[in-house]
Parts: structure tokens; C-alpha cells; sequence
């Protein structure tokens, strides 16, 4: 008895060493990637001025003496994913909002792993077929020569599809039954009580699968730099059909490359990008905070 | 004083896919009267309540025959369901306030029929509060998410909210049975005041609440309506043995 | 009708979804053949009066890249010797989107290796200053816009015996007659015959992507007669191979230009190849061909219209 219950803690001590091994292993990556960043990073940015390097609006790395100015990697980034927003979101909602309330069983069952297989395509084949499909359809429907804020802006829009509708899909089935009956019970449509009812009432649920699109669309790489264009040049908002290009781009695309000062630069354009992501996280555990309370 | 009879309920079975619920259910549910039906777990008083207003076509594979006419209409027959809602509203066994403003939780079934202006709307939430009783104790918090009241007021704010589109029937389904003594009386309270404007349907499992507020009781057993008349003598002299091993609590 | 509304939005909603879905997943890209039969005509300069016209799309390599350094070396798009490509010019992360920005845009002009662009029928090759990128041309230097390929190990270490071997077969008959094949100069004339080593192990070899595909032949027809040998090659870029030779994680490096005066320090550089670059546009563009001056002001954004090209 005894020597069970001895047996049984120490299986109990020896899980708990694990777990807390395996915890810490995400922590100490996040961490290691942290310190590396920004002892890179910042000391570049110092060297080059930080005001400098985020406002400034020439990039020309390999010249002689180089210019380091990201600006117009920034706005890049906020066009696109801005973009992705305007296309992915409403779509994306409404396809959640059908495949939670609306969608026939037949349907589901052919719906649901398309959108699961939407979500495991590999970005390079998203941008293999932006740049053989989307690119030419945006030239000559829209003119410029489709390699644009405006095509990337819709691949991204596609990328953020499957999440946006699993999770909003999600946030919008747990919503108690008891809520959707009591608006059928006052008389109100179908239509009427999942849209003026049960979707206000997933609202957090439906914003951080938004916040999370954002995220995906702000960090992805492969694909967009295949369609944008990738002029490092700042654009303005009726440029749309112009290129550009994101920080994960410039960082991707020059990297091979790069070393000394031009390294350094690409790293510190890591670095912005990182506080980026970590603002957009931070938002959404306020939001997680904010639903639990 | 001559009553008149709300529903007529004729010959009614019903069935979730295999199952049989209600047995060939015959039964008449007065006008401006409070009738209970009581009856163990199980034995097909929430179903009946349900299908009064419909609800029960939102389970999958529920089929009914035979007919129930409100004032006269067949509401199986060739109606506006959602019209039918309206006039026929229902209370939940657990609070249900939609998570928005207490506000905007009672304008919503008035939105829903078409209401739009800011001064009648206004007047609605107003009247439907004080209706239930609950006034008071919202109107300086109207902007106040309904999540923040206790479950007393939650329940009579979804009272509130089902006045607020103007019914003639109150369906409550074990309105109290979420809820301590002190709610439960108030709601109790508000429920026999209601009784001059509407017409009350109220399932309990509380037989001390059917005989403070019915005037008719039912009493259902394995899908059948075993017993059905005057609260008063359902539960002085029941007829039916079944019955009265209920109310003197030797089986529930 | 506000029912019916949202249902065609919904049922919209998921026939885009599902159309995305069914979209995605077939791509595939053939094969494309080597023979060089794209180039712009068989004689030379025979450009009707009428022609494409528009605004030119200028698709260049990204910063740093070997080709574009090389291209813009040559074609000596600078401003006082810093690269002064437009910056209106899309940037194409590697030579295969190159190559699908070219042919997919009737309005592009890009540049790739004669190696790649000889060998995609899907672009149109132009004519330098009335010269074909031909190999004969090539070889006896009249085209311009030509550069060596270059392999280099670290000179601490040196090169072991099976490395050793397998640069002996790139600098054989057999080995200069891949890069022939190619669509390369073979940079070695009457070379000597290879024969098996029977050596056995691996060999890691990095650097410049548009040497990586006449690298891949090259281990290809060097393991048909080593079939123990492995030969793991990547295209990480020629600073890539650079420091990964110096850092002794590959034995061989590949490099698209001539190597610096810093790397040659601790590099060897022996050329395996003259790589020409071409100068490529859609194949409904009916230019035949340009002067190197005239390429020159279009990577330079001065000229942006197709009808002042030529």
C-alpha cells in the first residue's frame, strides 16, 4: 500500500517534470528569439538612428553608402493586411454565420473539409496561384500590371478565410441554444434572431478570429511576396493597384543575401515586425480577457 | 361570469422520430385563468407547452397530429408561425437575457415587428418593465448589460422582454426552478397580477406553486393527461389514484 | 425579400469558398523543354513599324541577387556604381517567378540566364545590339551581357578526395558537355575523359540559384557513373554558398559572379561555364530585339512606354 502510493507520487512527480520541461521549452524558444532579435536588432537601429530607419522612405541596401528607411515597408504591411481585412472579414463571417445556422447537412459535410483543406494549403501554392491567376485577372480587369496592394490584398483576404470561419463557426455554436429560442419565442425570423441576436452575442468570439486573421495576414510571407509587386516605395492609399512591399517580404527576399549593415537592417525590419505581432497579440488577450470577465 | 376558452386542444399525439410523447391529448385552457400543468420528468408537460406557441418545430424530427385551435384557428394549420409567437409568448425554465443592454433586450421583439421609432420604443420598454415588476430597479441602468442582474431579474426581465410584443398567452416553463425562494415568490407575485390581461400556462414541479397560483391544474403521466380540472379539487380530492400518489409525494 | 437577401449572400458566400478550395488545389507546372526555339527570329532585327504598346512592366531580381548584380553590372544600370534600377519595377524573389511574371504580362521585360530562358518556351528571348544569346555568340563574345559561373572550396581546408573527384568530372568531356547541353558556354575546350572513381559518400554543395539547375545536371551525370555518391546541392544564393563553404557546412560553393577581392582571401574560384543573361518579354510582344542602350534606359525607368522602346 504504502510503496503503491509511493510508486504512484513519484509517477505523479515524474509527469509534473515533464510537463513543466515541456512548457518551459516554448518559453525559453519565445525568449531565445526575443534576446536574439533585439540584441541584433536594436543596436542596428540605434547605429542607424531609429527615427531615421522608421521614417525614412529609401531603401537602397546595397548602395555605397546605404539608405535603411522602412517606412514604406510599414505602410506596405498596413495596406495589405488592411486589404486582406476588407475581403477576408465579411465573407468569412458570413460563410461562419451559414455554416453554423443556415447550412443543410449534405452541404456541411462537403463544406467543412474544403475550408479545413483551405486552411492546409501551403502559401506557396497560394501564391503560385495568385500569380497565375489573380495577378493576370487584376490586370486586365483593373488595370496596372497586377502586381499590386490590391492582389495581395485579396490572396491574403482568401489565406485568413479558414480561420476567420473556424473560429467565429466555433464562437457562434457555443452560444446557448436558450439565447437563439428566446428570440424565435418573440416571434422573430430565423435570419432575424441569428444575425440581430446570436451574432452580437459571439461578438468576442467573432473579433478574435478576426485579430487572429490579422495576425496571420500581417506574418505571411511566401505568398504575398509572389504577387505584390515588392517596390519598396511609399504608396499612397489611391495606389492601390500599384506594388509594394511588406516586412515580411523585405526581410525574406533579401536575407540570402544580405550581410554587415544590410544583415543588421533586415533584422531590426524583424524587429518591427515582432512588436507589430506583439501588439496585435496583446489585443487580442485584452479581448479573451474581456469575454471571460 | 362566462368563460371562454383560449385554446382547444384536440386529440393531439405527438412524436420525436420513434418516441411518442403526447398520448391523444384532450383539453381546454381558459381565458385570463392561470392552469398548471404538473406531472414527474418526463411526462410530456414542457412538450405540450411547446407546441402551444411551436417551438417544438425547432427539434428535428418532431411530428404531431390532431389539431389545437387558438381562438378558433387551427395554429397547425396554414399560419404565420412567427405571428403566432407574437401573440403566443413564452418564458423559459432558465433566464435567457440576450447579452446586450437591458434596453435593448425588451426592444428587440418590438424591432422585430417593425417598431423603429425612439418614442414609442421608449414607451414600450418603459410600460413592459413596470409590467413585470422590475421597473425600479432598471430604469437607471437601462444602458447596463441584462448579464449584470441577478437571476431574479434576469427571469423578470425576460417576463419584460415577452410582454414587450404585446401577447395574449404568457407560456412559462418552470419559470422558478432556477431561482431561490425570495425571486420565486416575487415572480409568483407578478404572475397572478398578470392573470387580468393574459392568459397564463405555467408548468411547475412545485406542487405548493400550483395550488398558491392556478386556478386549473392538469396532471400528466407518461405522455398522457391523466386528470384535468379546479386546482382546488385536483388537490383536495383527486380522482385518479396515479394523481394522487403524485401530489401526496409518494412517487415524482 | 431581406430573406432572400441573405440567403443568395450566404449561398454566394459558399460557392466562393468552395471555388477557392477546388481552385487551389490543381496547380501543376510542366516541364518545360530545352530547346531553344524562342529566341526572337531567325534573322536578325525584323521589327514591324507596328507593335505592342503600353506602359512597360520592368520585372527585375531582388537586391543582392547574383543576376541582378551581374545584369546590372553589365547593362551598367547605376548611378555613380550603385545599383539604379527603378524602383517601380516589380521585384521577383527568384528566377522561376521571374520567369511566370514574364510570361504571364504582355506588357513585362525581365532578365534570367540564357540556361533558364533559352530552355522556356513561355518567354521570348531578345536580341542584344542584333546578337542572339546563342552559345556560339557567347563564346566568341559578341553578345554582351554575358558572366561566368564559378565554383570555389575553402583554401584552409581544401577539397576532399571525393569533392575533388567531382570537380575533376565538371572540368572532363563528359562534364563540359552537360554545360553545353545546358544552353552554356562550356568554359573548358578539349577537355579530358572521366572515369569512375568508384568513391562513395556525400557531397554538400550551395550558392548561386542560377547555377544550381547546371548544378543538379551536372550531379545528376556525375551519379550516373558514382551511383554511391550523394550530392545534396542548394540554391540558398551565392553569399549563401559563400559563407557556407568558409564555415566548412558545404564543400563547394557556387557563385553567379566574379568572386570579391575579401572572398578570394579564403576562396578558391574556378570557372565551370560562361552564363549569358537574357533578356526576355512575352511572347505576343513583337519586339525583336533591343540595343544594350535601349535596355539600359528601360531598367533605368527612363523609358516606360513600349511604343519609345525602340
Amino acid at each position: 500500500m504504502g510503496k503503491r502510493s509511493l510508486r504512484l507520487l513519484n509517477r505523479e512527480y515524474a509527469a509534473k517534470i515533464l510537463f513543466i520541461i515541456s512548457a518551459s521549452a516554448a518559453i525559453i524558444a519565445v525568449g531565445l528569439i526575443c534576446v536574439f532579435l533585439f540584441l541584433q536588432g536594436l543596436p542596428a537601429m540605434w547605429d542607424m538612428g531609429i527615427i531615421r530607419f522608421l521614417t525614412g522612405t529609401d531603401w537602397r541596401p546595397t548602395w555605397d553608402p546605404p539608405r535603411f528607411g522602412i517606412l514604406p515597408m510599414i505602410v506596405g504591411s498596413l495596406y495589405v493586411t488592411a486589404g486582406a481585412i476588407l475581403f477576408g472579414v465579411p465573407i468569412g463571417i458570413f460563410a461562419a454565420v451559414f455554416m453554423a445556422k443556415f447550412c443543410p447537412r449534405p452541404i456541411y459535410v462537403i463544406l467543412k473539409p474544403a475550408i479545413n483543406l483551405l486552411a492546409g494549403i501551403p502559401s506557396v501554392v497560394y501564391g503560385y496561384f495568385g500569380m497565375v491567376v489573380l495577378v493576370p485577372f487584376v490586370r486586365e480587369n483593373f488595370g496596372g500590371n497586377g502586381n499590386s496592394i490590391f492582389t495581395a490584398s485579396i490572396l491574403l483576404g482568401m489565406m485568413i478565410l479558414p480561420t476567420i470561419i473556424t473560429i467565429s463557426e466555433n464562437a457562434i455554436r457555443a452560444i446557448p441554444p436558450e439565447i437563439y429560442e428566446g428570440a424565435i419565442a418573440l416571434g422573430a425570423s430565423h435570419e432575424r434572431a441569428t444575425f440581430k441576436v446570436v451574432l452580437p452575442a459571439a461578438k468576442s468570439g467573432v473579433m478574435a478570429s478576426v485579430i487572429l486573421g490579422i495576425g496571420r495576414a500581417v506574418g505571411e510571407t511566401m505568398a504575398v511576396r509572389m504577387v505584390a509587386g515588392n517596390q519598396a516605395i511609399l504608396r499612397m492609399p489611391h495606389e492601390f493597384l500599384s506594388g509594394a512591399r511588406t516586412l515580411t517580404a523585405n526581410v525574406v527576399i533579401e536575407l540570402g543575401y544580405a550581410y554587415g549593415e544590410h544583415r543588421a537592417a533586415l533584422i531590426a525590419t524583424g524587429v518591427v515586425l515582432f512588436v507589430f505581432v506583439m501588439i496585435i497579440n496583446a489585443l487580442f488577450s485584452i479581448l479573451k480577457k474581456k469575454e471571460s470577465a | 361570469m362566462e368563460i371562454t376558452n383560449k385554446f382547444l386542444i384536440n386529440d393531439v399525439n405527438l412524436w420525436y422520430s420513434d418516441f411518442q410523447a403526447l398520448n391523444n391529448i384532450n383539453m381546454d385552457i381558459p381565458e385570463h385563468m392561470i392552469t398548471a400543468f404538473i406531472g414527474p420528468s418526463g411526462c410530456g408537460k414542457s412538450t405540450l407547452i411547446k407546441s402551444l406557441n411551436r417551438m417544438n418545430d425547432l427539434v428535428e424530427g418532431c411530428k404531431i397530429t390532431g389539431s389545437i385551435l387558438l381562438d378558433g384557428e387551427n395554429i397547425y394549420g396554414d399560419i404565420d408561425v412567427n405571428a403566432l409567437r407574437k401573440r403566443v409568448g413564452m418564458v423559459f425554465q432558465k433566464p435567457n437575457p440576450f447579452p446586450m443592454s437591458i434596453y435593448d433586450n425588451i426592444a428587440y421583439g418590438p424591432r422585430t415587428h417593425g417598431i423603429k421609432s425612439k418614442f414609442v420604443l421608449n414607451e414600450i420598454v418603459e410600460k413592459s418593465l413596470q409590467d413585470a415588476a422590475i421597473w425600479d430597479e432598471t430604469k437607471d441602468r437601462l444602458k447596463k448589460s441584462a448579464l449584470s442582474l441577478s437571476g431574479g431579474q434576469q427571469q423578470r426581465l425576460c417576463i419584460a422582454r415577452a410582454l414587450s410584443v404585446q401577447p395574449d398567452v404568457l407560456l412559462m416553463d418552470e419559470p422558478t426552478s432556477a431561482l431561490d425562494p425570495i425571486s420565486t415568490g416575487k415572480i409568483e407575485e407578478l404572475v397572478l397580477q398578470l392573470k387580468k390581461d393574459y392568459t397564463i400556462v405555467i408548468v411547475t414541479h412545485n406542487m405548493q406553486q400550483a395550488t398558491r397560483i392556478s386556478d386549473n391544474t392538469g396532471f400528466f403521466l407518461l405522455g398522457e393527461l391523466i386528470e384535468y380540472g379546479e386546482t382546488q379539487q385536483i388537490f383536495s380530492i383527486p380522482q385518479d389514484k396515479r394523481c394522487e400518489d403524485y401530489i401526496t409525494g409518494r412517487f415524482g | 425579400m431581406i430573406k432572400k437577401g441573405i440567403r443568395a449572400a450566404l449561398v454566394l458566400t459558399v460557392v466562393t469558398v468552395m471555388g477557392l478550395a477546388s481552385f487551389t488545389g490543381c496547380n501543376s507546372e510542366d516541364d518545360t523543354p530545352n530547346n531553344p526555339t524562342n529566341t526572337a527570329a531567325d534573322t536578325e532585327e525584323t521589327a514591324t513599324p507596328s507593335g505592342t504598346t503600353g506602359e512597360i512592366a520592368v520585372i527585375t531580381r531582388e537586391e543582392g541577387s547574383g543576376t541582378r548584380g551581374a545584369f546590372v553590372e553589365i547593362v551598367d544600370v547605376t548611378i555613380e556604381g550603385n545599383d539604379n534600377l527603378t524602383l517601380e519595377a516589380v521585384v521577383a524573389p527568384g528566377t522561376s517567378v521571374m520567369m511566370t511574371n514574364v510570361a504571364e504580362n504582355p506588357l513585362a521585360i525581365g532578365y534570367a540566364s540564357t540556361g533558364v530562358a533559352l530552355g522556356d518556351d513561355r518567354v521570348k528571348v531578345l536580341y542584344i545590339d542584333g546578337v542572339a544569346p546563342t552559345v556560339e555568340n557567347m563564346l566568341n563574345g559578341t553578345y554582351a551581357i554575358q558572366r561566368p559561373f564559378i565554383i570555389g572550396y575553402n583554401l584552409d581546408t581544401g577539397l576532399n578526395e571525393l569533392a575533388q573527384d567531382f570537380v575533376d568530372f565538371i572540368f572532363s568531356a563528359q562534364g563540359q558537355d552537360v554545360v553545353a547541353d545546358r544552353g552554356y558556354v562550356p568554359f573548358v575546350q578539349g577537355a579530358p575523359e572521366y572515369s569512375p572513381s568508384g568513391l562513395t559518400g556525400t557531397i554538400v554543395v550551395n550558392g548561386s540559384s542560377s547555377v544550381y539547375s547546371l548544378m543538379q545536371h551536372l550531379s545528376a551525370a556525375y551519379r550516373e557513373l558514382n551511383t554511391d555518391v550523394t550530392i545534396d546541392v542548394h540554391g540558398a544564393g551565392t553569399g549563401h554558398g559563400i559563407s557556407a563553404a568558409r564555415d566548412g557546412l558545404a564543400d563547394i560553393a557556387m557563385s553567379s559572379r566574379d568572386l570579391r577581392e575579401s572572398e578570394l582571401e579564403f576562396m578558391s574560384s574556378l570557372t565551370i561555364a560562361i552564363d549569358g543573361i537574357a533578356v526576355i518579354v512575352h511572347p505576343d510582344n513583337n519586339i525583336q530585339g533591343l540595343t544594350l542602350e535601349q535596355v539600359r534606359y528601360i531598367f533605368l525607368g527612363e523609358v516606360t512606354q513600349w511604343e519609345n522602346a525602340r
